[in-house]
């Protein structure tokens, strides 16, 4: 079920009246309707793969709990390993066999041995790459003796189901979500209320900024052996748009939606683009899973402790990882290689925690030396962009090769209405920027001291959404394919 | 949350308001005219189904008991649930079916007039695109009142606002004067014939529209409208193939698109007739008609 769909827009109405209505007196049975719900949920998309999160869970369960049971260290290394293997089995056949069967045939083929791989035919199980984590994360605190292993089993498969966040993140740490589902969640009005202008404003930036930039970044990555260099320039600055406001737009509904359950999800965007360098975009980029392969590999690995050369091995590790995680292809690990060497040279001068605060925090403008570190930030963001996007590693360097030709002060080859959706970017970048001391860009706006003005924005929003949406296409949040 | 309740009433019945002012729209000038359709009578028994091609033969043959049933845009999804239609209300005996070279392109498969078509199916219909009833209901009613919810309105609305602030100019379809009939020409076929693989989902519903017509003893006529000289000379023989296949179902099919070649003052534009030559077209057709 997508957010953005006809069904959710009946489903989430019905599963609220539900949880406070019919359920709000039981804990458990509020926590059971949460688990069918989230069931009902992911079913909706393919049923069948219900069995894997169902297997997930009892997996991790278990090991939580013999975890708990022995004091013996290498036993309990073998129920962790047995919980890692469990996960990352899963994870690495549904998502990544292909790619290693095809990617050892062309190493063979290096080696005068010509081997024809065999691939499957595997569809692959929406929020794999998400649950997978979330769950990990409880067999490793527990492992860790950080968190108290749960007997209740409703709570747990709740945790790892739990369908606000399920195929899309926010990827959850079992030590702040899942004792949530202990308590009894009390609703609260301001709660609520700040979901919901989450909600909508999540559904903007999908379906306003994120579909229409889709439309135009489409049409240039696909044919970009025929664009402008100027074009091409246009088309990586749409998938930037595209992806940020693709994924954070489905991080604030899943936030939103889980605000409106009682629950608290941690932040995954903050304002990336307003980044002054690339340490400080890695810390408002993703933050969920930037947080956790340092929680779970950066730190465990070394961190930036150690001779110069831990240094170095450990960044490249984490970002070659992280971009592994997204998907089985090069242009995913390029994409954290180069990323690696824009942090690197921040990391050995000590220079990874220079930016800190909020830009600008004590003044309506930033300054030229802020606004020159922002675009600096962007444009190095918006070249690694181009290799997350590209199809294969040929077509990233030719692309960037197009970019930098004789075509690249030409006027670019873009329609009315991708001019339009250009406007759109600079009004979407304008709005968060009067938010980016908030937590999301419309969470607190000065509009909302006035009854009629606040009223007629909210109406604004959704007229802007049915009007400037791009329904030409459906097109899924990007991420469900991680 | 009795307050919250109250702010999101509130919000709803301003998004109510939203949702009845652009129902109202849309239904006038999107939906009515798909669907007011001049009355069917027992005498009909041929059915003409075509998409825009079909426009300027107007209702001319409708002594001769054929009904033109033909709306722009239309794709052998809507000709599908209109021939559901006509098995159950009328007298339905032939259908007379275009065979056009671009009906079966992927960009017909996109637009066409699905979201319209479904008011001529009931719930015990077994549409070929609606599997299921619940995607029936959705697309018959949910779509159709929650306008809202239907991303095809957005276009008829803004359509709508514009006219309202602009003065409509009145478009000359003549292409006997048209001076660029040559890059007009061009820009068509670029657009049908911008990809070479025919629309698999179109041809499983051509066939199955041939299947259910042998079933309940309708017999198709297949048919390809004619075309302006400049407009054939840059097809090149492009086809998609709708032809062919109905051919090879054993279909009786009627190529007439070379029929007005030299006579561009049969056109509106280069691939449709204008009202001399849609009168002239259905004394054609009544030859077919009568001969069968």
């Amino acid at each position: 079920m997508f957010f953005n769909s006809i069904e959710f827009a009946i489903f989430l109405p019905l599963v609220f009246i539900f949880y406070w209505f019919v359920f709000k007196k039981n804990l458990k049975a509020q926590n059971f309707f949460i688990l069918v719900a989230s069931y009902i949920f992911y079913g909706w998309w393919d049923w069948r793969f219900l069995s894997l999160i169902f297997f997930s869970s009892i997996v991790d369960y278990l090991v939580g709990l013999k975890l708990k049971s022995t004091d013996k260290p290498g036993l309990r290394k073998i129920y962790l390993l047995t919980s890692i293997s469990v996960n990352l089995g899963f994870l690495g056949f549904f998502k990544y066999y292909n790619f290693f069967a095809e990617s050892f045939a062309d190493a063979f083929t290096l080696f005068g041995t010509s081997i024809e791989p065999s691939r499957l035919n595997i569809i692959l199980p929406v929020g794999i790459s998400f649950y997978t984590f979330q769950t990990l994360s409880y067999s490793i605190d527990v492992y860790r003796r950080k968190l108290e292993p749960t007997k209740d089993i409703i709570a747990f498969f709740s945790f790892v189901s739990f369908f606000p966040q399920l195929v899309a993140g926010p990827i959850e740490r079992a030590t702040h979500l899942l004792p949530q589902f202990y308590v009894k969640r009390k609703f609260k009005y301001e709660n609520a209320i700040l979901g919901s202008r989450q909600i909508l404003w999540g559904l903007f930036k999908k379906i306003v900024i994120a579909d229409n930039c889709a439309k135009y970044a489409n049409l240039i990555f696909n044919n970009s052996a025929e664009q402008t260099g100027s074009s091409l320039v246009l088309g990586a600055v749409f998938f930037a748009f595209q992806i940020y406001g693709d994924f954070s737009g489905y991080s604030d509904i899943a936030i939103g939606t889980s605000r409106l359950f009682g629950f608290d999800l941690m932040k995954n965007f903050s304002y990336p683009y307003f980044s002054r360098d690339i340490a400080e975009f890695w810390r408002r980029w993703h933050i969920s899973l930037s947080t956790w392969f340092r929680d779970y590999l950066y730190i465990p690995l070394g961190g930036s402790k150690g001779s110069t050369a831990n240094k170095i091995r450990n960044t490249f590790i984490i970002f070659i990882v992280s971009g592994f995680w997204h998907g089985a292809n090069w242009t995913f690990i390029a994409w954290g290689a180069i990323n690696a060497i824009y942090f690197l040279p921040l990391l050995l001068l000590k220079r990874n925690r220079k930016n800190i605060g909020t830009v600008a925090e004590n003044s309506i403008f930033p300054s030229v030396r802020e606004v020159f570190s922002i675009l600096s930030t962007f444009t190095l963001t918006t070249f690694a962009w181009i290799f997350f996007r590209a199809e294969s590693m040929k077509h990233a360097f030719d692309y960037i090769a197009g970019i930098f030709s004789k075509s690249l002060l030409a006027n670019p080859d873009l329609s009315a209405k991708g001019w339009i959706t250009l406007k759109l970017i600079v009004f979407f970048v304008i709005m968060e920027w009067i938010g980016r001391k908030e937590e999301f860009a419309i969470a607190n706006l000065r509009i909302y001291n006035y009854k009629i003005p606040k009223w007629i924005f909210y109406y604004t929003i959704i007229l802007m959404i049915y009007i400037l949406g791009n329904y030409s296409e459906t097109i899924e949040f990007i991420y469900f394919q991680f | 949350m009795k307050k919250y309740f109250l702010r999101i009433l509130l919000f709803t019945l301003g998004i109510i308001l939203i949702n009845t002012v652009i129902f109202l729209i849309v239904s006038e000038y999107y939906y009515k005219p798909y669907e007011n359709i001049p009355e069917i009578n027992d005498n009909d028994t041929m059915f003409i189904l075509a998409d825009s091609h079909g426009g300027p033969l107007k209702q001319n043959l409708r002594e001769h008991g054929v009904y033109n049933f033909s709306t722009g845009s239309d794709s052998y999804f809507d000709i599908y649930r209109k021939i559901l239609y006509l098995k159950k209300n009328t007298n339905v005996k032939q259908v007379i079916i275009t065979a056009d070279d671009h009906t079966l392109s992927v960009y017909r498969e996109k637009l066409n007039n699905k979201d319209r078509s479904v008011y001529f199916l009931d719930l015990e219909d077994n549409d070929f695109l609606l599997g299921d009833k619940i995607s029936l209901v959705k697309e018959k009613y949910f779509k159709r009142y929650i306008p809202l919810f239907n991303a095809k309105t957005t276009g008829i609305v803004e359509r709508y606002f514009k006219s309202l602030f602009k003065v409509k100019k009145t478009k000359v379809y003549d292409w006997a004067t048209n001076k660029n009939k040559k890059h007009d020409s061009a820009k068509r076929a670029k657009k049908q014939f911008k990809v070479t693989e025919s629309s698999e989902s179109l041809i499983a519903c051509m066939t199955e529209i041939v299947k259910f017509c042998k079933e309940n003893e309708i017999e198709i006529i297949a048919v390809k409208f004619p075309l302006a000289k400049d407009y054939l000379i840059e097809v090149d023989g492009r086809n998609f193939g709708a032809d062919k296949h109905f051919i090879s179902l054993g279909i009786k099919t009627y190529d007439f698109t070379e029929l007005y070649v030299g006579h561009d003052e049969y056109f509106a534009n280069q691939d449709h007739l204008n009202d001399i030559g849609g009168e002239l077209f259905a004394k054609e057709l009544l030859k077919i008609v009568e001969a069968e």
